[in-house]
């Protein structure tokens, strides 16, 4: 039985009257690669706060190796778990160079200039998703693929054990989001740990491993992605008719929206 | 430039040496400056009677007089609070995440000076300790204000919105100010006017070693957490995912800034536009690194300060303008360039 990282016991979130999420379990081991997929409003940005301890569940808990997430202090979880959420990058006015060495910043204290052991990670952070040639551009000049792999690029500066990363694939072209399918695969591969919420189903088909399936705050499907993309399955959470069929390619299964229910 | 290269430019040495020549040229700068504005003026003194007024210091002659009672106090004085606010400048942009957060034009310039003027009006205490604590509840208030506002309209545009809460605050705390003047005797009022102009005419040592203190400190206290600021400077959520307990040194900048724009304005009346010049020159020229942006947005800010003064004292001969003048009407023009550049 493979050892937990990161496990999510009975988590609910309300936001007032209003439930977000509705007792959710969930298990991260050592290499899992999986996709949280549903509708708008299904809980999935939720549930991505509540794992990276930024939202406190209403009740359960959230464990980082057997201890509560609330109890750690935030840089400890930093050195461990690393998030990618779509923000709005407003004038911040660093290079690339500068904006992925601030993945090392859970390493050290308040004040600190980088050691070669900091920038070794950091260069080969850069190599990896392919930012290299990016080294002193500004961050805000990039484009949205660009800046994607770059912010990814700091979240491996991180060292973490596991990472997160909320729509990766928002306003990519589908050049970009091969090449970030591909990125997350060979990461996944160095035996990090990734969970990723989007839309976008045939991407998370594609790229993930195992699948679960949100609606009104529950998990209502989870395993591979054959199992979780049914016409049933998709057709309850999302309220469409949906054909599903095997991409002869890929061999996993495509979806192809019919009209609403 | 190669990854190797450029990568290079950013370990410890680099980013270090870096600062330190650049801050080494600021200090240079300032030193020349102060030297020429100690020297010109309505009595233009020699190199030579400067020398040899340091070398007798008892001289009593009137050289003397001048540059050690009234041109070095200024100058000095014009170093500490120029620091001051573009140190606090620096710390508003970052932590707001607004490149347009002036301790002036957000209003908290304000707070602080209308925390003095009741102090000085109401409680007739215009002692330096009190006008000082007076400013500085002022300033935080100010702060508290502004930024309750703009979290409560959080989905609307960000930099709008916290420039809109600083001009409603600034507006706030001036009428206030202009009513607490209005039943003020003329005696008071006098002093509170020439106050207010920004001005360092009445510039002496007790308010040099006063706001120094607080100025000195809360930059090594700010420089010490300079990767924090850069992490903030990021936005709430991301600063949270890198391990920063973001409410908690929020909190604890935000006050430290405070304290010194505070300070600053308790002894020289609120002046515009330094902390929004200096940084962002610098952000310009250097980037926004905070380890290399600190100490050099501190320099020249007290550069641009002592610039300002004595441009003040000679531009107009004999008249004096008010340093508040020459600050504005540089960085008004600087401001607009700014609202103009990050308008998308």
């Amino acid at each position: 039985m493979k050892s937990i990282m990161l496990e999510c016991q009975s988590v609910s979130v309300n936001f007032n009257e209003f439930v977000a999420l509705d007792h959710v379990n969930l298990k991260i081991s050592p290499g899992d690669f999986f996709g949280i997929i549903g509708p708008n409003g299904a809980g999935k940005s939720t549930l991505i706060k509540v794992l990276s301890g930024v939202l406190a569940p209403s009740a359960g808990v959230v464990n980082l190796h057997k201890v509560n997430l609330r109890s750690l202090p935030r840089q400890e979880i930093a050195t461990k778990l690393a998030v990618v959420v779509q923000e709005e990058d407003l004038g911040i006015g660093f290079t690339v160079a500068q904006y992925v060495a601030l993945g090392r910043s859970p390493h050290h204290g308040g004040l600190y200039f980088e050691n070669n052991f900091d920038s070794d990670i950091i260069r080969e952070a850069m190599i990896r998703t392919q930012t290299d040639h990016l080294v002193n551009r500004q961050f805000d000049s990039l484009s949205g693929g660009e800046k994607q792999r770059v912010r990814i690029a700091r979240a491996l500066a991180q060292e973490p054990k596991i990472l997160i990363l909320d729509e990766p694939t928002n306003h990519l072209d589908i050049y970009s989001q091969i090449n970030l399918t591909e990125l997350l695969e060979q990461i996944n591969l160095k035996g990090i740990s990734i969970v990723t919420v989007s839309h976008d189903i045939n991407f998370m088909c594609g790229a993930c491993d195992q699948l679960k399936l949100m609606n009104k705050g529950k998990i209502i499907a989870e395993g591979s992605s054959r199992e979780v993309i049914t016409e049933e399955n998709l057709a309850e959470a999302f309220k469409v008719r949906v054909f599903v069929d095997i991409n002869p390619v890929t061999m996993s299964p495509r979806i192809t929206p019919l009209g609403r229910i | 430039m190669s990854t190797d290269t450029a990568l290079c430019s950013m370990t410890q040495s680099n980013t270090l040496k870096r600062t330190i020549t650049i801050s080494a040229i600021l200090t240079g700068s300032l030193v020349i400056v102060s030297l020429i504005s100690l020297l010109e003026g309505t009595t233009s003194v020699g190199f030579s009677d400067l020398l040899s007024s340091i070398l007798h210091q008892v001289d009593s002659s009137q050289n003397s007089t001048i540059i050690f009672s009234y041109r070095l106090p200024r100058i000095l004085l014009a170093c500490v609070v120029g620091a001051g606010l573009a140190c606090s400048g620096v710390v508003f942009q970052g932590v707001l995440r607004n490149p347009l957060a002036d301790p002036y034009i957000i209003g908290i310039a304000a707070g602080g000076a209308l925390g003095a003027v009741v102090s000085i009006s109401l409680f007739k205490w215009n002692g330096l300790f009190s006008t000082s604590i007076f400013s500085f509840v002022g300033s935080l208030v100010a702060v508290g204000l502004v930024y309750g506002l703009t979290v409560m309209r959080k989905n609307s545009s960000y930099i709008n919105t916290v420039i809109l809460a600083g001009i409603i605050v600034g507006s706030m705390m001036n009428s206030m100010m202009l009513l607490i003047m209005s039943v003020t005797s003329s005696h008071e009022l006098q002093r509170i006017l020439f106050w207010m102009m920004g001005d360092f005419s009445l510039a002496d040592y007790d308010k040099i070693m006063f706001s120094g203190t607080i100025v000195l400190i809360g930059f090594l206290v700010i420089y010490l957490n300079a990767n924090r600021l850069n992490v903030l400077s990021l936005g709430e959520e991301s600063a949270s995912n890198l391990g920063i307990d973001v409410q908690r040194y929020r909190f604890f900048l935000i006050i430290i800034a405070a304290l010194m724009t505070g300070s600053v304005v308790s002894v020289a009346g609120p002046i515009g536009f330094v902390g929004l010049v200096a940084p962002h020159s610098m952000r310009l020229l250097f980037g926004a690194d905070h380890r290399i942006l600190l100490p050099t947005a501190f320099l020249s800010g007290a550069l641009f300060l002592v610039i300002a003064d004595t441009t003040a004292r000679l531009v107009a001969y004999p008249v004096e303008l008010p340093v508040g003048v020459i600050t504005a009407l540089t960085g008004a023009p600087f401001f607009l360039y700014l609202l103009l550049k990050n308008r998308n």
